[in-house]
């Protein structure tokens, strides 16, 4: 990220707080949504950690840390959105069947599905671990330093997290529709 | 039954499949808002005060009175006819002052009474804590080191203004074959990931057992019964009032409320409400 545009909108600078908002909603927005596995909350959640990076920017010490400090106040926001739609009804989606599939496919949609089923089982400290270390490619001590927490807390949340994820991918497959909640 | 290697592919595949582009309505959504967000300043380096020896405080502190007692001096001036720091012709009419706010009273000197008391089923405790402030009761059991902020493993008790810069956690679970005495000796590391112990422990008693509290900072552990207690106070350090005032004595007064009832707890999800004393 571009440090001098991150000191700028320290500064209170609208513009450049409106530059890094561009360059970094995007990502911001892909981790949401593979956290929250919904994308109107991921659009919520990118939506407050955006508006409280520019809030609390003046606080952010070393401006080159700008990346992992916006990690942190994304995760922060999918906690909130998490927990705001914990009593939601969850919904069903049902996997597209008017076309004969293959053997592969048939593979990748159950492996699909059993993922999504044993990611949502998962807290969202957990799934964060999961996101930025295997879709960012953080190092286990820059996910560490993203969430605040000690690499070991890293290492054993990502541990765990697999551990559950390979056992719903070995989960018996059921050919119907497939619940999502 | 697959390998990590072949989870771990498989993962990362599914992982790279959905959405990326932010829509153009949420970004827009959020640049309206921003002329009318403030930011906030940050006068101070964050946790600095917590990290700063004593002889540092009280050096800063002694820096401070200085400076305001010749800033006073200057106000005053020289003595004036109606007398030396005498009110003058035109002294202001005191203004109607609103009901504090649990952000106001964190700006104050005095430290806010601790009235309201949060019972906790699940981890076996009860505690008081300033008045207007949020309780969270932990819905998941306590498993990592110690929770933060924003985890469901401990009961969470906030200034619902400054949240994440001002809050208590407690959060206990069984011993596990260790001592009360190993419990206490390992706070430090338990503490790591929010703050820094400091370079040796102090014993302190709560509630009857004795436990260990950090020479720096406003955190402690204890055992009773056959389970290790944590107690931790977080404060920013974004404001030194706010510091100055949610120090180690007050945290000291929260511990002198806490009561131990190791019995009550339960390690299966159970419900904590917080109640008024």
């Amino acid at each position: 990220m571009d440090t001098d545009l991150v000191i700028r909108a320290q500064h209170g600078d609208e513009g450049a707080f409106a530059s890094l908002a561009v360059a970094c909603g995007d990502r911001l927005h892909a981790v949401a949504h593979r956290i929250l596995r919904d994308i109107e909350l991921a659009e919520d959640a990118t939506q407050q950690a955006l508006l409280a990076i520019w809030r609390d920017l003046p606080q952010l010490r070393d401006p080159a840390r700008f990346d992992a400090w916006s990690y942190r106040l994304l995760v922060r926001a999918c906690y909130a959105e998490g927990r705001r739609t914990r009593q939601s009804t969850p919904h069903l989606r049902l996997l597209p069947t008017d076309e004969p599939a293959t053997a592969d496919d048939m593979g990748s949609i159950h492996d699909r599905d059993q993922l999504e089923r044993g990611f949502r089982r998962l807290s969202i400290d957990h799934r964060a671990v999961v996101v930025l270390h295997h879709y960012l490619d953080l190092p286990i001590d820059e996910v560490a330093d993203a969430l605040g927490v000690p690499a070991g807390t890293v290492r054993s949340r990502l541990h765990h997290a697999m551990r559950g994820l390979r056992a719903a991918l070995d989960a018996d497959l059921r050919p119907t529709a497939r619940e999502v909640s | 039954m697959r390998t990590d290697r072949e989870t771990t592919r498989i993962v990362r595949s599914w992982l790279d499949e959905g959405v990326t582009a932010l829509p153009d309505r949420v970004l827009d959504a959020v640049l309206d808002q921003v002329p009318a967000t403030r930011q906030r300043r940050s006068w101070w380096p964050a946790r600095r005060f917590h990290l700063m020896n004593t002889y540092a405080k009280v050096a800063i502190a002694a820096v401070v009175v200085i400076a305001v007692g010749i800033a006073g001096l200057s106000f005053l001036g020289p003595a004036s006819p109606s007398g030396v720091g005498g009110p003058s012709a035109a002294s202001p009419s005191p203004s109607p002052s609103a009901t504090p706010s649990p952000s106001q009273s964190a700006s104050t000197a005095a430290p806010p009474a601790l009235t309201e008391t949060f019972r906790s089923s699940r981890y076996g405790f009860t505690i008081s804590y300033p008045t207007g402030w949020v309780a969270r009761p932990a819905t998941h059991p306590w498993t990592t080191n110690i929770p933060d902020f924003m985890s469901t493993e401990g009961d969470i008790i906030y200034d619902p203004v400054l949240e994440g810069n001002l809050w208590i956690v407690v959060a206990s679970k069984p011993l596990a074959g260790k001592s009360g005495t190993q419990w206490a000796n390992d706070l430090p590391d338990m503490v790591a990931g929010l703050d820094q112990c400091g370079l040796h422990l102090e014993p302190i008693t709560i509630d009857g057992s004795v436990g260990q509290l950090c020479s720096e900072s406003s955190a402690a552990a204890v055992a009773a019964g056959d389970r290790g207690y944590i107690v931790l106070l977080y404060v920013s350090g974004d404001d030194p009032a706010v510091a100055a005032v949610y120090d180690r004595e007050y945290f000291a007064a929260i511990l002198a409320t806490l009561q131990l009832t190791p019995e009550e707890a339960v390690d299966a999800p159970a419900s904590a409400s917080p109640s008024p004393s």
